[in-house]
């Protein structure tokens, strides 16, 4: 009787001891530096591997590597085609504009600050490396230094508002070529240990992939500036 | 007090929490792990955390679609569809995974900022629904577009 009564209470007692330990890891105050949290610095404190090596890119200095290579994420706010008016309130959307220069067939999206080297579209990169080399080696506009895009950089060009391909006309426009296939980026994918294994993007036929594929030639549309 | 009913749910309630992201420290702006909101300080977008809607059959006719859109626009308060570069943009190109639905699934999103994300593709504003519906699969961080009804299952998260 006296065993049967003292049941409850343990119970309880083993109940809020878990809950309490637990509930460090349940509300995410594991994650949580043991400092104040000034503006930005709580939220994802981790921006790095956690040491579980599941789920963190291999440590053996290929491009997937977080800690050398880590992953770019967006910078500026993301410009919405103009075109897009699915019934939204106007305040809400950040509408996109270019500004075009036709002498240099640069494309200047003004809301990332991002500037594209259209005429310099280079339809045959064979790897990631040879989209890099091409695109430094870049004159147009010089002092300017290019690049290849990363993933979100070129992925704030997906226009899905357009009817013949996923991207404003005014781009191609910019620099008189046809803008096709899946484009390098300088992203990584980190699902793999492979280093040829990329993010592409492509606009074709009004539907766009972000995947990582494998190496294979591609095109690449160099960028600079952003922020 | 059914202790053998009660430890092993606790247990397994602290335990499978360990979700993980790698969005930079300023992405976002302060939030706590309540938080129904969370905003993006360098896109400045706003988001809801947690999806207002999952496991929703395509939206590819009209009807579907506008049913899906008016998830986000029934909240009132500015709340809209995001469109498919803003989904892109939370997208986390190092995924952490998850246990769900009795597997380990790869999910793509700073799972800090967003802890309740379904491996599932997310809806993005659609100009012509019946002709195409876009969509961000975070279970594999990948974008598209899809025309007609498929057996894909699809998610909503609101933004403003």
């Amino acid at each position: 009787m006296r065993s049967r009564r003292w049941r409850f209470p343990i119970a309880v007692a083993a109940v809020v001891v878990v809950m309490t330990l637990g509930c460090e890891l349940v509300v995410g105050l594991d994650k949580f530096d043991k400092v104040d949290c000034g503006v930005g610095q709580c939220g994802a404190i981790e921006a790095g591997p956690d040491g579980d090596s599941a789920t963190d890119a291999p440590p053996d200095g290929n491009l997937g590597d977080v800690l050398s290579n880590p992953a770019k994420w967006a910078q500026w706010p993301i410009p919405n085609p103009t075109r897009w008016d699915a019934g939204v309130p106007d305040a809400s959307i950040q509408p996109a504009f270019y500004t075009s220069d036709f002498t240099n067939g640069v494309i200047k999206d003004e809301v990332t600050k991002l500037v594209w080297a259209v005429k310099d579209y280079h339809a045959m990169a064979s790897s990631e490396l040879d989209a890099e080399t091409y695109c430094k080696g870049l004159k147009t506009l010089s002092p300017i230094v290019w690049r290849v895009p990363s993933r979100i950089e070129l992925a704030t060009l997906i226009d899905f508002t357009a009817k013949t391909k996923a991207l404003d006309p005014a781009i191609e426009a910019a620099g008189g070529v046809t803008i096709t296939g899946n484009h390098w980026t300088s992203s990584p994918s980190r699902t793999t240990s492979n280093v040829d294994y990329y993010w592409r993007v492509s606009f074709n036929f009004g539907e766009s992939m972000v995947t990582s594929t494998t190496t294979g030639s591609g095109p690449v549309l160099c960028v600079s500036g952003g922020g | 007090m059914r202790l053998t009913r009660t430890l092993p749910v606790v247990l397994v309630l602290t335990l499978a929490v360990g979700a993980r992201g790698d969005a930079p420290p300023d992405q976002y702006f302060t939030f706590s792990p309540a938080s129904l909101i969370i905003i993006d300080a360098h896109t400045t977008l706003i988001w809801l955390r947690a999806p207002v809607k999952k496991d929703m059959a395509s939206p590819n006719s009209a009807i579907a679609y506008v049913g899906a859109l008016q998830l986000c626009t029934n909240l009132n308060a500015g709340w809209r569809l995001p469109s498919i570069r803003e989904l892109l943009s939370i997208v986390d190109e190092q995924p952490h995974s998850e246990h769900v639905g009795g597997k380990d699934v790869s999910i793509f999103i700073d799972a800090n900022a967003f802890p309740a994300t379904t491996p599932q593709r997310f809806l993005a504003a659609s100009p012509d629904p019946a002709n195409g519906v876009w969509w961000v699969d975070f279970s594999s961080g990948a974008a598209g577009v899809t025309v007609s009804n498929d057996q894909a299952l699809y998610s909503v998260r609101c933004v403003k």
